[in-house]
């Protein structure tokens, strides 16, 4: 995943996925490496683990679509998945809003009790595991999806008005975490047209023209730059279809980089030499 | 001139960076994007493999 921003910084992210690794081999399922080079002349500056890039950016994600999606007011928050990224986009959201009520639901209720201890431990939050789906998105403000789902784990009758929904989990054509129906009564947001039509959480409707571009809103770069306008009342549901643009990875590693030489952190190598 | 490569493993990339920070980095990244400033090959890519497709669909 190439990437460079004019004038500034430029990069590569190579990532692959592997399903079978933690079975197998004990590694994760996704791993990557970031390299940033010069923009000026291509020197490879550095060279990171961009797995951990990736987990970060794409909670960071989370927050930004929650900071300029959100209700005003909304201060509770429900997780379908509790893996590393729900995790992050747990840690992303306190960032930028005040959470007082979070629920967490998982197929294997020992792991959403495991984050929901850990939020309840660390930060105070009242914080409960919840044996299903719907106790995880019905009567709270945001919504966060992390996972692999091929059928959807949200139903739109479960959805009151009002919510914002992170729909972070599906990164690959055929998966889908939200109902069609849910889908069509909310407000689309998309991080990239062409990545979220091929591996989005829209990417189904899409393939089978029930959704097409002119059913989404706008991109939310867009709305953080003032060409559009995000939430437009308390009552519509806004929806935030997350597919991961290399540009957030290279801002981020390069973020990574200029703290790595101002604390002097880091292997130094000349790759020339 | 920068004359070394830094290597950053898990744990370094982990310690230098807030989750604040990164925050800061993504709303950056998106706006940068949706002001047209940013190259991404991925993207031709995808666009790239849906014409293949369409193509290969038409020849049937």
């Amino acid at each position: 995943m190439p990437c460079s921003v004019i004038g500034s910084v430029a990069g590569v992210k190579a990532v692959n996925v592997h399903p079978d690794n933690p079975q197998k081999y004990n590694l994760p399922t996704v791993m990557a490496v970031i390299e940033l080079v010069d923009p000026d002349n291509g020197y490879p500056i550095a060279i990171m683990d961009g797995t951990s890039v990736t987990n970060l950016r794409t909670g960071a994600a989370a927050g930004v679509a929650t900071k300029y999606l959100a209700k005003e007011n909304a201060d509770s928050a429900g997780f379908i998945g509790s893996g590393v990224q729900a995790l992050l986009s747990f840690l992303a959201l306190q960032e930028i809003m005040e959470i007082n009520e979070i629920k967490i639901h998982n197929r294997h209720l020992e792991s959403s009790e495991k984050m929901a201890k850990m939020i309840r431990d660390t930060y105070g939050i009242d914080a409960k595991a919840v044996e299903t789906a719907r106790e995880a998105v019905t009567g709270l403000d945001v919504i966060t999806t992390t996972t692999h789902s091929r059928t959807p784990v949200v139903l739109s009758k479960w959805v009151d008005e009002g919510t914002h929904i992170n729909a972070m989990g599906a990164d690959a054509p055929g998966k889908q975490e939200l109902e069609t129906e849910l889908l069509l009564r909310s407000k689309i947001l998309i991080d990239d047209w062409e990545q979220a039509s091929h591996s989005g959480e829209i990417n189904i409707p899409v393939e089978a023209c029930v959704i097409g571009i002119d059913d989404i809103h706008s991109k939310i770069g867009d709305i953080l730059i003032g060409s559009k306008v995000g939430r437009s009342n308390e009552k519509e549901i806004t929806i935030f279809d997350s597919t991961g643009l290399a540009v957030q990875d290279i801002a981020t590693a390069w973020k990574v980089y200029e703290k790595a030489v101002k604390l002097d952190v880091g292997l130094k190598l000349d790759l020339l030499a | 001139m920068v004359n070394n490569t830094i290597v950053l493993n898990k744990s370094s990339v982990e310690g230098l960076i807030e989750m604040s920070e990164v925050i800061d980095c993504v709303e950056t990244a998106f706006a940068e994007e949706a002001r047209c400033n940013v190259d991404m090959l991925q993207k031709n890519i995808y666009t790239l493999t849906r014409i293949v497709k369409k193509v290969l669909e038409i020849l049937g």
